[in-house]
């Protein structure tokens, strides 16, 4: 296991029930976690570039996750990787995702380990994104 | 009559109105002379008009053409005088262009400084008269000459300013080198020219001028005199009209005299009562004949309404005949009527009346001629009141009445006797009475008359009879007749009094046939009587009855209290004695059915229906009714509920399917509905393990991390509970229908299926509107059923909803209210997307009619049948574009209200 500590990840998703489970699954794994209840609210918070990575929820019903990749991708400068999570296994929208620059694509529900290492991937290995 | 009289001051306050109005010449001359005087003025006022209104435009005419000449003359004038002075100007600026050549000469012969003063003189003149002379040329010709002078001019004058400045400067020979050229004579010389060709022209102008001058003149003279006479004629026209105007006036007013001298005279001597009435019906004169009659003086009826001679009650005729003169409807009228005299007692009178128009077919005057009647009329009546009564009944009898002599030829008919018979009274009378007899009588009707001549013994005379009489159609009636016989001038007379007695024979017929299908009706519908006296309790049954009741034989039967109900099946018998029971406390009517076991083992349904009879005092006495048997009905209802049954069934069956159908659509949603938990519930049994997992290797102490571990499996548990909701209503709408119905809570199953529907509704950016109208209220419904109608318009509405572009207003609404006064219950889904397309709205609810593309069109056909089944209604409204509004009603638990 890589030595993280410390950094910082936005967890974007309406669903209070996930919101709340994953903030205290990745504080329990030495992360600060800020947790947001919708794309809109996290986009006009505008503090996208202080995460080291963020985790983003595709069914919202404000504005949704490839809206805030999508606008994320506008704004000058590096962006944190980003992680796209969906209830819907849909191909599609992965490859959408992937498109529009996220890191990777977790199905819920999903293996906690899976995440925490998606994450660490993420953050250790920023450049396998542009392969 | 007196005071009736007094009572009308109007008609003398109306002829006092005439009076003011009139001039003091028109008040001396008689009312009708008057009239006709102001309408013969009158009358000539058009042709007086015209002429003055001819010799007017005439009189103008000729002003204005004098005014035309006079500004003809004047212009010609003007003209000349300007000729005159152009001439004089010309001649004035030539004599000043010589002054200056002279000047000129003078200083350069003598060098004389005193040449000068009058050449500087005449250049400055010259200045001022050419611009004189510019302003007063405007001939076109003439202005080119006058361009020409201007040119001359200007080269004259400069060659003189050269000359004179050559002699200041001492150069006194080379100015007179320029003398001697020749050049300021040859220039001069074309001056004189100039000014001789603009002079000679305007000569010449001015001699045309002063011609059309005299010309003008002349044609003004003309004119004016022929004005001058025009208009003496025009004036002389106009006065001898006028005088020929009162001449005929004057002779009008004369003949006018005449008449009426001739016309008074006649009118005094009548014999008979005259009066003149204005329009209006004031008596403007009246004669003396009139006096007599009425017993008013003269001056008493003048002035009066004509109608106030007439009885009150007769005052409407009066009245009325006179607007039919009028108004032209009639050219006379004839009446008789009451009048009351002077002196109070009544009159007959009897007056013709006409109408006087004047020239131009305006009502003049009324003449009415009166003649007293009152003996005449006195006399009528006296003979009218004996045969007038007699007359009266026999006009108006409803019965035939007819006279006939000792052979029986009829004398005369009332008019009831055409009508019965459909004859004529002049085919009737003469002809013997056998003729409204049909054949066999008629043929011995003679025969009777003979016996009863010969032996006096009466057949009907005073003793009435009913026979048959026969129509002239041929149709043969019965006949209620009476006779009665008669002695006149020694012959003897027969009146018959028949009354058409069909329509009483005819009820009496159907009175029996309708006993008679009584009779046969209740053999056909196997339906039997019975009655129970209330005082015994026994019952007897009909002959039908009884066979019902499975009796054999041909007799009625008759049971003891009790006996009856023992036949019916155990059950049924202790039901219709409770029910009769109740129906004698009660007074109503008895109603119940029971099953018959028969000997061969089957069954007969018999229906006892039956009503209590009371006495005179109101006490019931009897209850009488009839035995139905309805086993056909029964056996026929029974097989109706068992097809019933089996279609409810096969719907139910046909409902499941389709919420499974529905389920399938629904899947995606509801999947990821069911992965939010499932996420969660992962994440905190993570945590929770991973605490745990860390005791005892040293990182954490046991107590937070049991503390942390303990507190995410209360998480996770609780959003397990989630999970099993959700699951727990999807198996609930899956599950197949039980097909009872229960009463429930209309808001319950509407939230329930909202739950259902809309998981995925907030993702979709849908807001959702939920009016609750009909808080409280209950339905008998089976709720699966129910919730599935919604079910299939909510997920409709939502993808409909999902078409409409983000930037617009995604809304559902859905509403529950009570609806026709309270006996329904209404849900109603609307939604704000595209609408329906008018092609698939009518056919909406038809089967297999969609509008989707993997849709199978049987959501709506289904929910439609599901809601009629429920006794409600569906139906739908949309435009296209402005989203569609489906609702449904169920009918409303009359109760469920109150127990909120």
């Amino acid at each position: 296991m890589t030595d993280l500590g410390g950094e910082w990840i936005a967890i974007v998703d309406d669903d209070e029930g996930v919101r709340s489970s994953t903030q205290r699954l990745l504080a329990r794994a030495c992360f600060r976690v800020d947790a947001y209840d919708g794309g809109e609210r996290f986009l006009r918070a505008g503090a996208s570039r202080r995460y080291d990575c963020i985790l983003l929820d595709v069914w919202m019903p404000d504005l949704d996750g490839l809206s805030v990749l999508r606008a994320l991708g506008a704004q000058p400068g590096p962006v944190a990787p980003v992680i796209v999570l969906t209830g819907h296994g849909d191909v599609a929208l992965a490859v959408e995702a992937m498109k529009l620059g996220a890191e990777a694509f977790i199905e819920k529900p999903y293996r906690p380990e899976l995440l925490l290492s998606e994450i660490r991937r993420a953050i250790t290995e920023p450049s396998l994104r542009m392969c | 009559m007196q005071a009736a009289l007094n009572d009308r001051p109007l008609a003398r306050h109306h002829c006092d109105l005439k009076a003011r109005f009139m001039t003091p010449l028109e008040r001396k001359l008689p009312l009708d002379v008057r009239r006709r005087w102001r309408r013969g003025f009158m009358r000539h006022v058009p042709g007086n008009g015209l002429v003055i209104l001819i010799v007017c435009i005439v009189i103008a005419a000729a002003l204005f053409s004098i005014v035309r000449a006079v500004q003809s003359v004047s212009r010609s004038a003007n003209a000349v005088s300007t000729s005159h002075r152009v001439i004089n100007v010309g001649e004035n600026l030539l004599s000043l262009m010589q002054d200056v050549e002279t000047g000129q000469r003078g200083y350069l012969l003598t060098a004389d400084a005193a040449f000068l003063a009058p050449y500087r003189a005449a250049i400055a003149k010259v200045a001022a008269e050419r611009r004189a002379l510019g302003a007063l040329v405007s001939y076109p010709q003439q202005r080119e000459r006058l361009a020409e002078i201007e040119v001359r001019i200007a080269e004259k004058l400069a060659i003189t300013r050269r000359t004179i400045e050559l002699a200041r400067t001492g150069e006194i020979e080379a100015a007179r080198a320029i003398v001697a050229s020749g050049a300021g004579r040859l220039s001069m010389d074309r001056v004189r020219h100039a000014f001789a060709a603009f002079l000679d022209s305007e000569s010449r102008l001015l001699e045309r001028r002063r011609a059309e001058m005299v010309a003008a003149e002349r044609r003004a003279t003309v004119q004016a005199l022929f004005a001058i006479f025009l208009t003496l004629g025009a004036g002389s026209l106009a006065i001898v009209t006028t005088r020929r105007t009162a001449a005929e006036l004057a002779q009008r007013i004369n003949e006018a005299a005449r008449a009426r001298r001739r016309f008074r005279a006649t009118f005094d001597q009548a014999a008979v009562g005259i009066a003149h009435l204005a329009p209006d019906g004031v008596v403007l004169r009246a004669n003396s004949q009139l006096c007599e009659i009425s017993g008013y003086p003269r001056d008493r009826l003048v002035g009066s309404w004509f109608e106030s001679l007439a009885h009150p009650d007769d005052v409407p005729a009066e009245l009325a005949c006179r607007r039919a003169l009028l108004s032209g409807a009639r050219e006379r009228y004839h009446s008789e009527y009451r009048g009351i005299r002077a002196d109070g007692s009544m009159l007959w009178m009897s007056v013709t009346a006409s109408l006087v128009r004047d020239d131009e077919g305006r009502p003049d005057f009324f003449v009415s001629v009166v003649k007293d009647i009152t003996g005449r009329k006195q006399t009528e009546a006296k003979l009218l009141s004996g045969e007038a009564q007699y007359r009266a009944i026999y006009d108006s009898a409803v019965e035939a009445i007819a006279v006939i002599d000792a052979r029986g030829n009829i004398q005369s008919v009332n008019p009831a006797v055409q009508h019965v018979f459909g004859y004529t009274a002049e085919e009737m009378i003469g002809r013997n009475v056998a003729m409204l007899m049909p054949a066999p009588t008629a043929h011995a009707h003679d025969g009777y008359l003979d016996h009863y001549r010969r032996t006096g013994e009466r057949a009907i005379i005073g003793i009435g009879r009913e026979v048959e009489g026969q129509r002239k159609d041929g149709s043969i009636f019965p006949l209620d007749l009476s006779v009665a016989e008669w002695r006149s001038d020694g012959e003897t007379f027969f009146t018959g009094i028949m009354r058409d007695i069909t329509a009483r024979k005819t009820a009496e017929r159907a009175l029996a046939e309708a006993e008679a299908r009584y009779r046969l009706t209740q053999e056909a519908v196997r339906a039997g009587n019975w009655e129970t006296d209330l005082a015994s309790f026994q019952t007897t049954l009909s002959r039908e009855s009884m066979r019902l009741f499975g009796f054999s034989g041909e007799q009625d039967g008759r049971f003891e209290r009790g006996e009856l109900s023992a036949i019916a099946d155990r059950a049924d018998g202790a039901r219709a004695r409770a029910q009769f029971e109740r129906a004698v406390a009660d007074g109503r009517r008895f109603e119940s059915i029971m099953r018959i076991p028969l000997a061969d083992g089957s069954s007969r349904w018999i229906q006892m229906i039956g009503q209590t009879q009371y006495d005179a005092a109101g006490k019931p006495v009897r209850m009488t009714g009839l035995n139905i048997d309805i086993t056909d009905r029964q056996h026929a209802e029974q097989a109706l509920r068992e097809s019933e049954e089996r279609l409810r069934s096969l719907q139910n069956e046909f409902a499941h399917l389709s919420r499974v159908n529905e389920l399938g659509e629904l899947a995606a949603a509801i999947a990821h509905e069911i992965n939010q938990p499932l996420t969660a519930i992962t994440n905190y049994m993570n945590v929770g393990h991973f605490a745990l997992s860390m005791i005892g290797k040293g990182g954490d102490a046991a107590g937070p991390a049991l503390v942390e571990a303990l507190e995410v499996t209360d998480l996770a548990a609780e959003q397990a509970v989630r999970a099993g909701e959700i699951v727990r209503r999807l198996r609930a709408f899956v599950a197949k229908g039980t097909g009872s119905r229960r009463a429930e809570r209309i808001d319950e199953i509407v939230d329930t299926a909202m739950a259902l529907s809309l998981v995925d509704a907030q993702l979709a950016g849908i807001i959702v509107d939920r009016h609750r109208g009909a808080a409280g209220a209950m339905v008998e419904v089976e709720a699966i059923q129910v919730q599935q109608v919604l079910v299939n318009l909510l997920r409709n509405a939502i993808d409909a909803l999902v078409q409409v572009p983000d930037s617009d207003v995604r809304q559902l609404t859905i509403t529950t209210r009570l609806v026709e006064a309270g006996t329904f219950v209404e849900v109603m889904v609307r939604d704000t997307g595209p609408g329906i397309l008018p092609e698939v709205m009518a056919r909406l609810f038809e089967p297999f009619v969609t509008s989707k593309a993997g849709g199978m069109g049987m959501g709506l056909s289904l929910s439609r049948r599901l809601i009629e089944a429920h006794g409600g209604a569906i139906e739908v409204g949309s435009a296209t574009g402005q989203g569609a509004t489906f609702r449904f009603t169920l009918p409303l638990l009359t109760e469920s209200l109150s127990d909120d």
